[in-house]
């Protein structure tokens, strides 16, 4: 019979913000799920390599400095899309932003995630909602989707994928005037 | 032939017509033209394409009315059986017609005209157009 707490769905949470990790962690707890933090985008590219999550729920914009703003989240959802290909297939990516832009999404979107939250209308209700078509997608994928460990050379190209919206390499995604309050009713 | 592909467009004015179709030059697409929901609800029941290029707002001089949007039910249909892809292109859009374009409806790409870029563009659109020959030779074998 197979142990009830580690059939329990697992979670990776991705902020640099230990506020959100901290809030997210308890808020998934007590939903029933397992866990896991990253602080940042390097901790959790190695993660995703080392054990399969059921959902991986990405802040768009990790900095390390607290100021700069290279929207790393987009490398990781493009590191997922990749080891879906490999095949190491993981949960989809649930992305939550402080910024929401018609490009922000749009590129997170493109990149394979499941929806696209923002930070300033967060809902726990609609978040757990969102969470659970996640892990339901996963848990009905799961059983048809081989998994194997990488090969030298797709480990070092998921490395260059992860890393390329690091300083100087990013793609241009500025905060438009339409960020402003993207989720506000239209009448 | 790579390259081939049927298009069509659905936008009132004329100058973004002109604008999209000269993109999308040099490329084996036939593009047909419907600047309202009743002509394009028209070809959609006679016709078969791999990509629809949807503007949001089909009445310019409207504010805030966003009709094109009505036509996403329908072409939802026409992508589980047919495969048609579809691209949003519109300056008026707002944050949750992209989120509910993807996550619900499945759209192809989401081109904001305010900045738009040809090579983004393009790509997009062969793109959606290599999915919908794909998606299609999916739903027929399945049949």
């Amino acid at each position: 019979m197979e142990d009830s707490v580690t059939d329990r769905p697992k979670i990776l949470v991705v902020d640099d913000d230990p506020g959100w990790l901290e809030e997210l962690d308890s808020l998934l707890g007590e939903a029933g799920y397992v866990v896991e933090t990253a602080p940042s985008f390097e901790v959790a590219g190695a993660k995703l390599l080392t054990a399969t999550y059921a959902a991986i729920i990405v802040d768009l914009a990790l900095s390390k400095d607290g100021v700069s703003q290279e929207f790393e989240g987009l490398g990781l959802l493009s590191g997922l899309q990749f080891l879906e290909r490999v095949p190491r297939r993981q949960g989809k990516a649930i992305v939550l932003s402080a910024y929401g832009s018609i490009e922000h999404i749009r590129q997170a979107f493109k990149r394979g995630a499941h929806d696209f939250m923002e930070k300033q209308h967060f809902d726990e209700s609609r978040f757990l909602d969102t969470v659970r078509e996640a892990v339901d997608w996963w848990k009905s994928s799961r059983i048809l989707a081989p998994q194997r460990e990488l090969t030298p050379a797709e480990m070092k190209e998921y490395k260059r994928i992860t890393r390329q919206f690091l300083r100087g390499q990013s793609i241009h995604l500025d905060v438009p005037d339409d960020a402003v309050n993207p989720w506000a009713k239209q009448s | 032939m790579a390259g081939e592909g049927r298009i069509l467009l659905i936008e009132d004015q004329r100058e973004w017509q002109v604008e999209l179709v000269s993109l999308l030059r040099g490329y084996l697409y036939s593009i047909k033209v419907a600047e309202s929901l009743q002509k394009a609800s028209d070809l959609l029941n006679h016709h078969v394409y791999d990509l629809v290029l949807l503007d949001l707002r089909l009445k310019d001089w409207e504010e805030k009315n966003f009709d094109g949007w009505g036509l996403m039910d329908r072409l939802d249909a026409c992508r589980k059986e047919q495969g048609t892809q579809v691209i949003i292109v519109s300056a008026y859009g707002q944050a949750q017609h992209v989120r509910e374009g993807f996550k619900k409806y499945h759209i192809s790409d989401y081109i904001d005209k305010k900045r738009l870029d040809p090579q983004d563009f393009r790509k997009s659109v062969t793109d959606a157009i290599e999915t919908a020959r794909k998606e299609r030779g999916e739903i027929l074998d399945r049949k």
